[in-house]
């Protein structure tokens, strides 16, 4: 009897534990890069190993390597055309053995070896909007080509195209068809649109999963003509984003940027998981362009403008309801 | 008088078929002007071009032959009456246009001048409508005092337009544009200022810098004016920094960027109030000169607008 009485309290117990407290991510702020370093205009961030990070610096025409002190170790290329300098690097990826670098709004891609030796370059068929690498080493790569249904290509690790993936909602229209994706853990395409509220979920074959939508910001952004054509269709632009930037977790969360349309413009993230299920909402100190999170789901935030990065652990805490 | 008449007739017939011709080699760079001048309806300016071009060439092969002579000076007339309509509305605004009129053939005039040689032309042509007008004999019968009344109450008319137009009373009255009392005192206070020479102020807002267009163009204008030693003392460029960003108001951090590339001339940071109180929605390019703006464009703007302003500032891009 008495067992049974206490396993009856045991459960109760959990039963209200389980009611009352949940997982609650937080972020806790670890270090600043590019307080006491110049660092101009970020573009891009990514890990390059678990003390070190690779940045984009546009107005700097270069690619940097950030030691965890903050140092900056390397600082590769120039402005100009030739080989390994830059007209203003945008995105970059890193596939344990190679590095590529995009100059933003342009095609050309330019590859380096993890010594940040010149290798080769090779151009996407269209501007490039993001770069990522998969398990396999392969470089996916997100650009503008103007076709509907198109955007987002598969190249090996040596630069050659294999596929192009077919995504459900580019039109063709230059705005509406701008996205940044990641990768998860678990393999899945994750392609969140700017000026559009859908994120699309594909497997690295390419084959849709599901796309859903975040439920608390408008469908699209609001359009004005910024040029009115005589025989030809007006030109209109979007006003603001929708969102902003995607990075996921270890444990295949996908974390969202939004934009100017966010209740805390450029400082709200969005967790879901790859269903679509919301998780919740955090909110940064300050407003940013970009996100990205590492293997130690470190996530990297890049602030002031694009000259500051800030780099906070992710945790999860037990709260109360 | 006729013989007089005629000659006159053949050489403006020669003088509108070489303009027509020579803008046929630019006939796209033309398109863009006329474009650039009607913002928000693109595409217009290729119509525009096509018109002006051929009646210019086909006004100028029947006036050398002698035929209709006064249906082609009324088009004349109309023509020549858009222009100054055009270059006097760009010298209310102080806004220099490179109207191309010559095409291919550069003559550099401003648009002062510009405008007084329309008005010259759209004075021969009236006339020669006047002449040859066969009404004119039988019903108007004009004295000659009569005659030269008209003629001096017009050039009187005339007179009075081109100088409203070109001195900047109207743009002063109707400050459309630039404040230009806030540009002054930028220029007074940071520059002490030169009221001599000519200054080219590029005022930059790093945001506007996310357009690649925008930098790439900022940067082609920067190599150009970098190329020309003589005269870079005159040109200054200013940052817009909010108070708000204490990055972006790091002078050592703009330091930097000038010696990456490789500028040569002067760079401040200004408050952001300064920018708006300007007018200033754009990174923009703007001419000062003897305390009017002469150049006032918004970056991007394209190689011809920088060869432009590299004119106005008197030095070469060679």
């Amino acid at each position: 009897m008495q067992h049974i009485i206490i396993c009856l309290f045991a459960f109760i117990y959990l039963f209200v534990s389980v009611n009352t407290f949940q997982n609650r991510i937080v972020l806790h702020e670890v270090a600043t890069y590019g307080d006491k370093n110049i660092l101009l205009n970020i573009m891009d961030v990514i890990p390059f190993n678990s003390n070190s990070i690779l940045v984009c610096d546009k107005l700097d025409y270069s690619f940097k390597l950030i030691e965890e002190t903050g140092t900056i170790s390397h600082s590769i290329g120039k402005r100009g055309k030739s080989k390994g300098d830059f007209m203003g690097p945008g995105n970059i990826a890193f596939n344990q053995e190679n590095i590529i670098v995009a100059d933003f709004s342009s095609s050309r891609i330019q590859m380096f070896d993890k010594k940040f030796e010149y290798m080769k370059k090779f151009y996407s068929p269209g501007p490039v909007f993001d770069l990522n690498v998969d398990k396999n080493k392969n470089f996916w790569i997100a650009c503008y080509t103007g076709n509907k249904n198109e955007g987002l290509f598969l190249y090996n690790r040596s630069g050659k195209r294999l596929k192009n993936v077919k995504l459900r909602n580019t039109t063709g229209d230059l705005f509406k068809d701008i996205f940044t994706f990641t990768i998860t853990n678990s393999n899945y395409l994750i392609i969140c649109y700017i000026v559009q509220n859908k994120i699309e979920v594909l497997d690295l074959n390419g084959n849709f999963i599901n796309e859903f939508v975040i439920k608390t910001l408008p469908k699209f952004a609001k359009e004005k003509v910024i040029q009115k054509n005589v025989f030809s269709k007006d030109l209109i632009a979007p006003e603001g984003n929708i969102t902003q930037s995607i990075a996921s977790d270890r444990k295949n969360n996908i974390y969202i940027l939004g934009g100017d349309y966010s209740p805390n413009p450029f400082r709200d993230i969005y967790i879901y998981d790859v269903n679509g299920k919301f998780i919740q909402k955090i909110v940064l100190p300050q407003k940013a362009s970009l996100i990205n999170i590492n293997k130690e789901d470190m996530l990297y935030s890049v602030h002031n403008k694009r000259r500051i990065i800030k780099k906070y652990k992710i945790d999860v805490i037990l709260e109360k309801r | 008088m006729q013989k007089v008449l005629r000659y006159t007739i053949v050489v403006l017939g020669f003088f509108f078929l070489i303009a027509g011709g020579s803008k046929v080699f630019v006939f796209l760079t033309f398109a863009e002007t006329i474009d650039n001048f009607i913002p928000y309806l693109n595409g217009i300016g290729t119509i525009l071009s096509i018109i002006i071009i051929s009646a210019e060439v086909l006004g100028g092969i029947f006036y050398i032959i002698n035929y209709k002579i006064v249906l082609f000076s009324y088009m004349f007339l109309f023509i020549i009456s858009t222009f100054i309509t055009v270059l006097s509305i760009s010298l209310v605004l102080n806004r220099e246009i490179n109207c191309r009129c010559f095409g291919v053939i550069n003559f550099n005039f401003s648009n002062q001048n510009e405008l007084i040689l329309d008005f010259i032309l759209l004075d021969i042509i009236a006339l020669i409508i006047f002449v040859n007008y066969k009404l004119s004999n039988k019903k108007i019968k004009l004295n000659v005092v009569t005659f030269c009344l008209i003629v001096l109450f017009g050039l009187y008319i005339e007179y009075n337009f081109i100088s409203v137009t070109t001195s900047g009373k109207l743009f002063n009255q109707n400050a459309t544009s630039l404040n230009m009392q806030k540009l002054i005192d930028l220029e007074n206070h940071y520059l002490f200022k030169n009221a001599q020479n000519p200054k080219l102020f590029l005022l930059i807002d790093f945001d506007d810098f996310n357009c690649p267009p925008c930098f790439d163009d900022f940067i082609e204008f920067n190599d150009a004016l970098n190329k020309n030693q003589k005269n870079i003392n005159r040109i200054y460029a200013f940052f817009a920094f909010n108070e708000n960003d204490n990055i972006l108001s790091d002078s050592i951090r703009l330091e930097y960027w000038k010696q990456r590339n490789n500028f040569k001339y002067s760079l401040f940071l200004i408050p952001y109030t300064i920018f708006e109180s300007i007018n200033l929605k754009k990174s923009s390019a703007i001419l000062l000169d003897n305390g009017r703006v002469v150049f006032n464009e918004i970056i991007p703007m394209g190689k011809a607008k920088h060869q432009k302003a590299l004119n106005l500032l008197n030095i070469s891009d060679e």
